[in-house]
């Protein structure tokens, strides 16, 4: 099976008075579809800068990235916005939930920012919200719901569009142990379900465990898959 | 309900209510202070509309005749055209002076009007008169208004003199005029008086000074000045046009409402067509010819004089009309002869063949009589019968035609009772005025016209005797003759004084325009704090922007949203904002009364608003509101998500990443800087030494120092950070603080720009203001070299140079000793508007002064520019004057700031003005005075304004060149002297310093507002303080953990604030500082260092007091969430 996600010496450094930073060094990836990859490592070996280019929150200094055989960051603003709507989900270690907004109408703001948000994108909002077990929080705003119930609105929101990457950064990092484990559970299932690439970035090695794969940083550069 | 971008619109101005209110806030200020200062220009505006409204009532046209027409004439007007006429009222109107009978407290230029109680009628609608004030006006009793009561301390039962000039029809610049013993104090009493509105205020002019009027019953003032029956004025409301007015006027006005007398002699069959004004006018001869040729009569053409003296040899005979005709006794006489009558070649001896001479008087330059002898051989002596026996040939002459005797002559010129015989006193008592002699017209026009005309009569013929009456003939003449002449022909010309006022009304400076650009640094300081405010609330939203940008909104839509988001709010805080704009504007408005009444002196000023304002000022505000709200939302949207999801909005990297820089400022920023640097001090050095214009070097110098000194401000911003760990620890902690002013360079370079601007224009405008009352006279100045300015109400006829003329006005020895001294330039004035900048009205038709030729010989003042093109027009330019072009324009002179800002005009255009006969006038500007005296009027030549204004008599506008000592005594002896021509004198410092307070007072205005946008910038710089405290929490926070006391953080915070304020103030401040000083040192006195130290004393108050509200919130914050946040 061909790769969905492919990444070839990607590098990404920064520019200081003194020198310039490394952050990550020459990573190297491929994962088909339906793969998952827990990435490990210490603090400042570039997991997270790592997580951020895949899903095009950042740009690499050199090196390609490449998912269904596109460069996303040869693309226009608004074709690379596109991009990440369709094609990419994130889950975050803190929610970044709207606080405005209701728990179904925060699942659906990936279809709002693309194409509006259709009877059958809102249908598909609360099939998700039920499938995270948040079937009686539909109207709830995020002040009203707990820490857990926040990150599986978070999970129903990635999975909105069906995306064919989804990325999680420290996902259960601010959770309880229980909510972890019922947190990690959930987005398994549901990446078995959808069959899309799944990359986590985590410290838990019991989460690590959880995952096919394994990419473990140091320095910039990859430790091992 | 589904969720769409209006809802999340909508939800979060819900949920992030409080930072978006401070958005809402902000842009009502800066809505308030556009709109109010449009309301400021539209109180102007309808209160000088109010006004005219006010003063005129329901008077919609006017026409003040220069002579004097049957007071029945307004009557028949209405009655004419009933339903356009709907009330017309015929007044007099003259100018005089009002002395308080016991104190002498003496008010001028005051209008005096002889009223009839129909006059109330047009403000009966819109004015309660006081009670009794109306039945006041009595025989004796006169009603004055309050300005006037206040001027004279006069109220009612007070005795008062009011002076006016009983005129007589004849000009008084005619050899045969009375030049001198005109004016004449009428003793009356106050019956009431009338508050300084609606007919109190009543004028045909626009100002908004406060004038003075006394109304005196009709028949009393008639009675006064010998014009019983008779009106100068008309004053009309009608449904019509001027020109249709006009046309109604010319069907219904009777011949001698245009000055002309008409007789019928059926004794010797003549009709005489003759003017009250002894000459007939220009036009006239050729319109009554044709009515005459209608009937079947022949015209002669006379011109009679006074002759002093008819001689021969040693034989005289004294005092003698002499006719100029072109037929006497059916034939023309040859050129250079003339005809005796059999009386006068007896007296004489004469026989045909002899050589005569006459001598008379002519009237010259100086307004003095000079005696000259013209030479005519005696071609014919005529028998005294029939025509030749005619008194009529002579025109009545009041204080002549009907005295009894010679002796009894009242004339206006000197007369030799010695020289006169008792059989003159024969002949004057059996033939009274018959002419003793006849020339060819042709030299009589040649030795006795003037401007005034060339004709005193026509002598009207039947061209056959057909032994009918000439009255027969002749019956109806008269009305053919009036409808044949147009009134405005002879300056009875109607003006829309009502719509022409309320034009004038428009203002000739847009105050709503100087007061947006006066608060320029007030609106750009709330615009700069509105993009501040904007920034924070979007601060706050940085995470949730972070996750749309994550979930896949693109730039544009992202921008698009936050446009929406500052939109809605802005567009609410701009409705708002112009309802407080009108406590705004009511505010300025209140200065404007008060301490910036200099400026306008208009105390009448009130709150007037225009939908075209509220929209404009609504529509400015959210313009400018909506782009610096796109401008803050485009960086933002440009963010790179990854660091918005961490929370903050990057400052000047696009790419988010956190402590890296731009490039460090290079070799190139600094030598830029440097370059300015030195251009500006090369500048100010220039201006000082007078290489180039002042203004340009202190300007263009200044600001390019203070660009420089910004410039490497901003570089040292940009540069790589220096070590400050290893230095002493207190100046450690202020130069840590110093150095976070690096942290966000735009932010800091933002504030100090605006703080340097403002404080720049502060200094600026302080250090320019000039002070005129201290110059002397200096002939190259704006004064001219002279010391004195005298205006007088009622024109002076004679030359207050000549001891003659000082004896007419009985004017003692001092003065006639002082005025030896001096040069006196007397000036001509053609009434008209004020066009200086103390009259808020637009001119319509500026006052000019008719420059005499010795004055324009003598040059002197400063030019701004002229249209010289030889070497002695460019040394003096007065000489211009004297151009002819070949269009007939008049060459004029004016100040260049009434002409740029006033008459909206400059040098080469023409100024267009109507004549008295309605007829266009060019006045062609010549040449530009520099802040010169002249600010309230246009110079022309004496010349050019008597060939275009004929009537006008007199001076009434005089400069003096005195020595200083003398000054005082000048002013003391003609002002008591004349005081029934109600002169004034005035220091030529004391005018230009009032020119110059308006100016002052503008830029003091100017100060005042852009010292409080230096004051809102602080604001500023406490909302960039708050939000730099905000982000460097979990940094200050863990200062505190580790022990740093509270004066060590407040240290840190203020060390920020007190480096943008001095570079501010250095940058700005110092750099106008540095322009000014050469000229700063040279009028020390007067540069307000007391008020320039007060309001930067204020301004570093208020940012260090911003600053302690910054600390106070920092050391508040809970110390743990600050630090697990980070």
């Amino acid at each position: 099976m061909g790769a969905l996600l492919r990444v070839t010496g990607l590098r990404k450094a920064y520019k200081t008075p003194a020198e310039d930073l490394v952050v990550l060094d020459g990573i190297d990836l491929e994962l088909p579809g339906g793969s998952s990859l827990a990435v490990t490592g210490p603090s400042g070996s570039g997991k997270s800068t790592l997580l951020h280019i895949l899903g095009t929150l950042d740009k690499p200094t050199s090196g390609s990235v490449e998912l269904d055989g596109q460069n996303p960051f040869g693309l226009e603003d608004r074709e690379l916005a596109s991009f990440r709507n369709k094609r990419i989900g994130f889950v975050f270690q803190d929610h970044h939930l709207l606080p405005q907004l209701t728990a179904l109408e925060n699942v659906l703001v990936p279809a709002l920012v693309g194409a509006g948000v259709t009877p059958e994108a809102e249908s598909w909002g609360r099939t998700l919200l039920e499938r995270v077990g948040l079937d009686q929080r539909f109207d709830h705003f995020p002040a009203e719901l707990s820490g857990g119930e926040r990150q599986r609105v978070a999970i129903a929101r990635a999975l909105l569009n069906r995306p064919r990457l989804l990325l999680c950064d420290e996902p259960t990092g601010n959770l309880d142990a229980h909510s972890a484990r019922a947190v990690r559970d959930l987005f398994l299932e549901l990446h078995r379900e959808q069959q899309n690439v799944l990359v986590v970035v985590t410290h838990s090695e019991e989460l690590a465990n959880a995952f096919e794969r394994r990419l473990a940083l140091r320095g910039g550069s990859r430790g091992g898959v | 309900m589904r969720l769409t971008r209006g809802r999340l619109t909508i939800r979060t101005l819900q949920y992030h209510a409080r930072a978006y209110a401070l958005v809402m806030i902000v842009t009502a200020v800066a809505a308030a202070i556009i709109t109010g200062a449009l309301f400021v220009g539209d109180s102007v505006r309808g209160s000088l509309r109010a006004r005219v409204e006010d003063r005129l009532g329901d008077i919609e046209f006017a026409l003040t005749a220069p002579g004097y027409f049957r007071e029945a004439l307004a009557a028949e007007l209405q009655a004419s055209s009933p339903t356009t006429i709907l009330r017309s009222v015929a007044i007099l109107l003259v100018k005089g002076t009002v002395t308080h009978a016991d104190t002498g407290a003496r008010a001028s230029e005051v209008n005096v009007l002889g009223v009839p109680r129909e006059l109330w009628g047009f403000w009966a609608d819109r004015f309660t008169f006081p009670a009794g004030v109306l039945d006041s006006l009595r025989e004796r009793a006169v009603v004055i208004n309050e300005s006037l009561a206040e001027m004279v301390g006069a109220g009612g039962g007070t005795a008062i003199l009011v002076h006016v000039s009983k005129d007589s029809d004849v000009p008084a610049e005619h050899a045969l005029g009375r030049k001198a013993g005109t004016v004449r104090p009428i003793r009356l009493e106050v019956g009431g008086v009338l508050p300084d509105h609606g007919p109190g205020l009543f004028a045909l002019e626009s100002s908004q000074v406060p004038v003075r009027n006394v109304f005196v019953p009709l028949e009393t003032l008639q009675r006064s000045l010998g014009r019983e029956g008779q009106a100068n004025s008309l004053l009309v409301s009608a449904r019509a046009s001027p020109q249709a007015l006009q046309t109604l006027l010319g069907l219904t006005w009777k011949i001698e409402d245009a000055g002309l007398r008409f007789r019928v002699d059926d004794a010797i069959q003549r009709v005489v067509v003759e003017s009250r004004a002894l000459l007939l006018p220009a036009g006239v001869s050729t319109l009554v010819k044709m009515a005459a040729s209608r009937r079947q009569m022949g015209a002669s053409e006379t011109l009679t004089y006074l002759a002093n003296t008819i001689a021969l040899g040693s034989r005289e005979i004294p005092y003698s009309t002499v006719a100029a005709c072109d037929q006497i006794l059916d034939h023309s006489l040859q050129a250079g002869t003339i005809a005796l009558n059999q009386w006068a070649a007896d007296d004489l001896g004469a026989r045909v063949g002899d050589t005569l001479r006459l001598k008379y008087f002519i009237a010259d330059d100086d307004h003095r009589l000079r005696e000259v002898e013209a030479a005519f051989l005696l071609s014919e002596i005529v028998p005294m019968e029939g025509d030749t026996a005619d008194p009529g040939w002579t025109p009545e002459y009041p204080g002549i035609s009907n005295a009894r005797s010679l002796r009894a002559w009242d004339p206006p010129f000197p007369v030799d009772l010695d020289r006169i015989r008792e059989k003159d006193e024969d002949y004057w008592r059996d033939h009274r005025t018959t002419p003793k002699a006849f020339l060819p017209i042709a030299d009589g026009k040649r030795l006795w016209a003037s401007r005034f005309g060339d004709l005193t009569s026509l002598r009207l013929r039947p061209l056959w005797k057909d032994g009918d009456p000439v009255s027969h003939r002749a019956k109806g003449l008269d009305d053919e003759i009036a409808r044949a002449i147009k009134p405005e022909s002879l300056g009875l010309t109607f003006r829309a004084v009502k719509a022409d006022g309320l034009r004038a009304a428009q203002g000739g400076t847009d105050f709503g325009g100087l007061f947006v650009s006066f608060s320029f640094f007030l609106i750009a300081s709330a615009l700069i704090l509105l993009s501040m405010v904007f920034r924070i609330a979007c601060d706050r939203r940085a995470r949730e922007l972070g996750i749309l940008k994550a979930v896949g909104i693109d730039r544009g839509a992202l921008s698009r949203l936050l446009l929406v988001d500052g939109a809605i709010v802005s567009l609410t805080g701009s409705a708002l904002g112009c309802w407080l704009a009108l406590a705004y504007a009511s505010l300025l408005l209140l200065g404007l009364r008060t301490i910036w009444r200099g400026a306008v002196n208009a105390p009448f000023l009130e709150l007037h608003t225009t939908w075209g304002s509220w929209l404009l000022g609504c529509g400015i505000t959210l313009v400018c509101a909506l782009g610096a709200v796109g401008l803050v939302g485009r960086r933002v949207a440009s963010s790179m998500p990854r660091s918005l999801l961490a929370g903050s909005i990057p400052e000047d990297n696009a790419d988010g990443s956190s402590g890296a820089r731009l490039q460090p400022p290079g070799r190139l920023s600094f030598a830029i800087a440097a370059a300015s640097l030195l251009a500006g001090f090369a500048l100010v050095v220039c201006g000082a030494l007078g290489l180039i214009a002042a203004e340009a070097g202190f300007f263009g110098g200044g600001a390019a120092i203070a660009l420089g000194a910004l410039a490497f401000f901003r570089a040292w911003l940009r540069a790589p950070r220096g070590h400050v760990a290893t230095r002493p620890r207190a100046r450690s902690i202020l130069l840590l603080g110093a150095m976070n002013a690096r942290r966000s360079p735009s932010r800091s370079l933002l504030t100090t720009s605006l703080i340097a601007s403002a404080s720049f224009v502060i200094v600026a405008v302080a250090a320019i203001g000039r002070d005129p009352g201290s110059l002397e006279p200096r002939k190259s100045s704006g004064n001219g070299g002279f010391s004195l300015i005298g205006k007088s109400s009622i024109p002076i006829t004679v030359s207050l140079s000549l001891p003659e003329g000082r004896e007419a006005l009985g004017l003692g020895p001092e003065a006639s000793r002082v005025l030896e001294r001096a040069r006196v330039f007397p000036f001509r004035v053609r009434p008209g508007d004020d066009a200086s900048c103390l009259n808020l009205y637009r001119p319509q038709s500026p006052r000019l002064l008719g420059a005499p030729r010795d004055f324009i010989e003598r040059g002197g003042f400063a030019w701004a520019s002229s249209l010289h093109l030889t070497n002695e027009e460019r040394a003096n330019p007065w000489i211009l004057l004297d151009r002819r072009f070949s269009d007939g324009a008049i060459p004029a002179v004016g100040d260049a700031s009434t002409v740029q800002w006033i008459l909206h005009s400059g040098l080469s255009e023409d100024i267009v003005i109507r004549g008295d006969d309605g007829q266009e006038i060019r006045l062609r500007l010549v040449g530009l005075l520099s802040h010169s005296i002249f600010q309230g009027e246009l110079v022309v030549s004496e010349a050019r304004m008597l060939e275009a204004f004929p009537r006008i008599s007199g001076n009434r506008w005089f400069l003096f060149e005195a020595a200083q000592d003398d000054a005082g005594v000048i002013t003391r002896e003609l002002e008591s002297g004349l005081e029934s021509h109600g002169f004034d004198v005035e220091a030529t410092g004391a005018l230009l310093a009032g020119y110059q307070a308006v100016e002052n007072t503008y830029l003091s205005t100017f100060q005042l507002l852009g010292g409080l946008g230096l004051l809102l910038g602080t604001l500023g710089l406490a909302a960039i303080l708050a939000r730099n405290v905000h982000e460097r929490r979990g940094e200050l926070a863990l200062l505190r953990a580790v022990g740093a006391s509270r004066s060590t953080l407040a240290r840190l915070v203020l060390g920020e604030t007190a480096l943008l304020l001095a570079a501010g103030l250095a940058c700005g401040a110092g750099s106008a500082g540095l322009a000014v000083l050469p000229g700063a040192l040279s009028r020390s006195g007067s540069v307000p260092w007391a008020a320039l130290g007060a309001t930067f004393t204020a301004i570093v108050t208020a940012g260090f007091l911003a600053s302690i509200v910054a600390v106070r919130a920092a050391l508040r914050a809970p110390l743990v969430p600050a630090l697990r946040r980070d």
